[in-house]
């Protein structure tokens, strides 16, 4: 297959394929979540479940101090890599337009030296929390091929697509296909993978909030 | 959008600029090791904007000659001295080629030993002379 | 006048001076997109060429290819080309028709067996054994592969003939396939385009005619002097791309500035082409120029490759059922296997026997 060929797979069935994977991986796992059921609470509720189960999607987003009590790192790498991650992919005029196929919807993009700076600082983060994974024994130990897989397929779409705007490695088609097909496979993994966090932390955290609400202690 | 209103106005110039420091380089080595350059225009993402801003930077020089050869070429040196513009045309008036030579003199302006050798013919078949000339050419 | 041999010969007949060669030879290396240091090396080549026979074939095309090529922009260029090449056939320009011009081909082939070049415009159908095209009773799979037998290269002109273009666009009812599909032992060049620029044409004429060989080819076998770099890495709207300015509409302010056109299409950066130097039309201009992003003509399967108003970075075809019939099953799967498992939690809390001390004690033992 030529890189032509190959351009025009990932953009239709391969992107068709990917998402249709993703969609009805997420939609399995939320649907399933929701249907296991919770245990009946016999206690009389003391607050909205709802509200605090919203809020607290909301604000456990923000740091707060008790999140520092292992110290700086991992909330720093965390922070940079989620941003880094979130607004390149959100705030690049090329993948607004993919999302407006999608959708129709469009925002305001972010000027492409800022987007490089953000794709910079995601992948710095990433490389430094590899580096942590193996230099701290407790963390090694813990890590099996999943946390290794995972970091792979996430730091991928970023390194191909920094290439692609400076047009380094490869001629642009190829690089372009590279950089969709990375893109595809994290889509694939997501549902099935730890990567499903990047949906079910909100259902975890609303739960927690939920559990405060209904005990009426703060969430 | 997503840049600064300042910035957006003047189309960026930035294919006039990197061929006047070619010049600049080519005049040096002209000078110094009598190396010529030339500079084939139409091969580069070059305009009319980009064209009259080098016109502009080099200025007119003191001789400009035409040639009509396979159509007219215009020859034109140019403000900085051993710095020429040649323009081939076709016989139609269409531009085909445009260059900058950095030489002494371009090329094209020079006679050429086998037209020369057609004109040396000419005279002597005019003169009907009874001692033909003959060029080493043919000589050999 | 006796037929000239080399293309010297030819010029003095014409009454063109050395100088007029020299000037010839410039113009030609810069038509071969060659260094003007090149210059004097195409002169001595071109001092001793001989003059090659070319055989125009048109299969399944719209003489695009042609027009384009006699609306050239240097015509006194192309015709010395095309004067010093022997255009022994080509359909649509000879003047013979019919048998005479079947046989004007048949004996350019062998009076130049092994030497002559062939020129294709336009793909060749193989479905059901080629009847979906034919000239003169022959189909143009059979003439291609007779008249191919005896060439010593194969110039592909227009995207048709280089990679199937229309005719093989999907479903392709013809079962129309390009040059290279056909030929293998021969040197194909494909000068690819919808149109070719019509001096990427004679550029790759006046090389083989140059150097008796054809030029440095890409990996989809075109000519790298002239298909080396994309349309988006020359254009002049690229610091726009660059810095993130881009035009939305055909008619707002960005594309009044003349800002990048990504958003409207544009396949510039996956296009390789000379327009954006080369640019057509007398070196007026090119789409990008006139304000319409690159279609990507000069590539492989063009016209599938999504609509030519989509961005590069948007999908081809539309996600919107496969996202449905996978919401739905996703959540089908989901509320089966949630019913399933809550199911036997419950089940298992029935089962459940509490454990006693005796059971306890008995395990210890």
């Amino acid at each position: 297959m030529t890189s032509t060929e190959w351009l025009i797979w990932v953009r239709g069935p391969g992107l068709q394929l990917s998402l249709g994977i993703f969609i009805l991986g997420m939609t399995y796992r939320i649907m399933q979540t929701y249907f296991l059921g919770r245990a009946k609470n016999l206690a009389e509720p003391r607050g909205s479940q709802w509200l605090h189960g919203m809020k607290t999607i909301w604000w456990r987003s923000f740091f707060h101090p008790g999140m520092t009590i292992r110290g700086y790192f991992t909330i720093i790498s965390g922070y940079t890599f989620h941003l880094g991650f979130i607004i390149t992919l959100l705030f690049l005029d090329q993948h607004i337009e993919l999302f407006r196929s999608w959708t129709g919807l469009s925002w305001p993009a972010l000027p492409p030296i800022v987007i490089t700076i953000t794709a910079v600082l995601g992948i710095a983060a990433l490389v430094a929390v590899l580096v942590d994974r193996f230099a701290d024994p407790v963390r090694y130990l813990l890590s099996d091929y999943q946390d290794y897989l995972c970091w792979v397929l996430t730091v991928l779409p970023l390194v191909t697509g920094l290439l692609l705007v400076y047009k380094m490695w490869l001629p642009y088609t190829s690089l372009l296909v590279v950089h969709i097909i990375s893109f595809e496979i994290l889509l694939v993994a997501i549902p099935f993978t730890k990567l499903s966090h990047v949906f079910t932390i909100f259902i975890a955290r609303w739960y927690n909030g939920a559990i405060a609400g209904y005990k009426g202690v703060q969430s | 959008m997503t840049a600064s209103a300042d910035d957006d106005q003047q189309p960026p110039r930035f294919n006039a600029k990197p061929i006047l420091n070619e010049i600049r380089h080519g005049v040096d080595r002209l000078l110094n090791d009598g190396q010529t350059t030339t500079i084939d225009l139409s091969r580069l993402p070059f305009d009319a904007e980009d064209e009259r801003y080098l016109r502009e930077a080099l200025g007119d020089g003191e001789v400009y000659a035409s040639v009509n050869a396979l159509g007219e070429s215009k020859v034109q040196e140019t403000g900085v001295a051993g710095v020429w513009w040649v323009t081939h045309f076709d016989a139609a008036g269409a531009a085909l080629g445009k260059y900058i030579e950095i030489t002494t003199v371009p090329g094209i302006l020079k006679s050429q030993p086998e037209d020369m050798l057609r004109g040396l013919h000419m005279l002597n078949a005019r003169l009907g002379a009874d001692q033909t000339i003959t060029s080493v050419q043919e000589q050999q | 006048m006796t037929k000239a041999k080399t293309l010297i010969e030819h010029l003095e007949q014409q009454g063109i001076s050395r100088r007029g060669f020299l000037k010839f030879c410039a113009l030609t290396t810069s038509m071969m997109a060659l260094p003007p240091s090149m210059a004097p090396g195409v002169a001595r080549a071109l001092e001793t060429a001989r003059r090659p026979s070319l055989i125009w074939l048109s299969f399944q095309e719209c003489t695009g290819c042609t027009e384009s090529l006699t609306r050239s922009h240097s015509p006194t260029l192309e015709n010395i080309i095309f004067n010093y090449l022997s255009l022994d056939y080509h359909h649509t320009l000879q003047a013979a028709s019919g048998e005479a011009a079947e046989q004007a081909r048949e004996t350019a082939m062998k009076e130049n067996h092994g030497q002559y070049l062939v020129a294709v415009d336009g793909s060749i159908p193989v479905k059901d054994g080629g009847v979906y095209s034919t000239i003169a009773g022959i189909s143009n799979l059979e003439m291609l592969q007779q008249t191919v037998e005896g060439a010593a290269a194969v110039v592909a002109i227009g995207t048709c003939a280089a990679f199937g273009g229309l005719p093989r666009a999907h479903p392709n009812p013809t079962g129309a396939v390009p040059v290279q599909e056909l030929v293998r032992d021969k040197p194909v060049v494909n000068v690819s385009g919808c149109p070719p620029i019509p001096v990427v044409i004679s550029g790759v004429l006046a090389h083989y005619l140059t150097f008796g060989r054809i030029p440095d080819l890409d990996d989809y076998g075109r000519p790298l002097s002239f298909f080396g770099t994309s349309i988006h890495d020359r254009c002049y709207r690229r610091p726009y791309y660059n810095k993130g300015l881009f035009a939305e509409t055909f008619d707002d302010e960005g594309a009044r500035k003349g800002w990048c056109l990504y958003k409207l299409g544009c396949k510039g950066p996956t296009t390789y082409n000379a327009c954006a130097t080369v640019k057509w039309n007398q070196g007026t201009s090119f789409p990008i120029q006139a304000g319409h992003g690159c279609f990507g003509c000069s590539e492989p399967d063009f016209w599938d490759a999504g609509g030519f108003y989509q961005p590069l970075s948007a999908g081809i075809g539309s996600v919107g059922g496969v996202a449905a019939v996978a919401v739905a099953a996703g959540a089908g799967a989901g509320i089966a296997a949630g019913l399933a498992q809550q199911s036997q939690r419950k089940h298992a809390q029935l089962q459940h026997e509490k454990v006693t001390v005796a059971d306890l004690k008995e395990s210890e033992s």
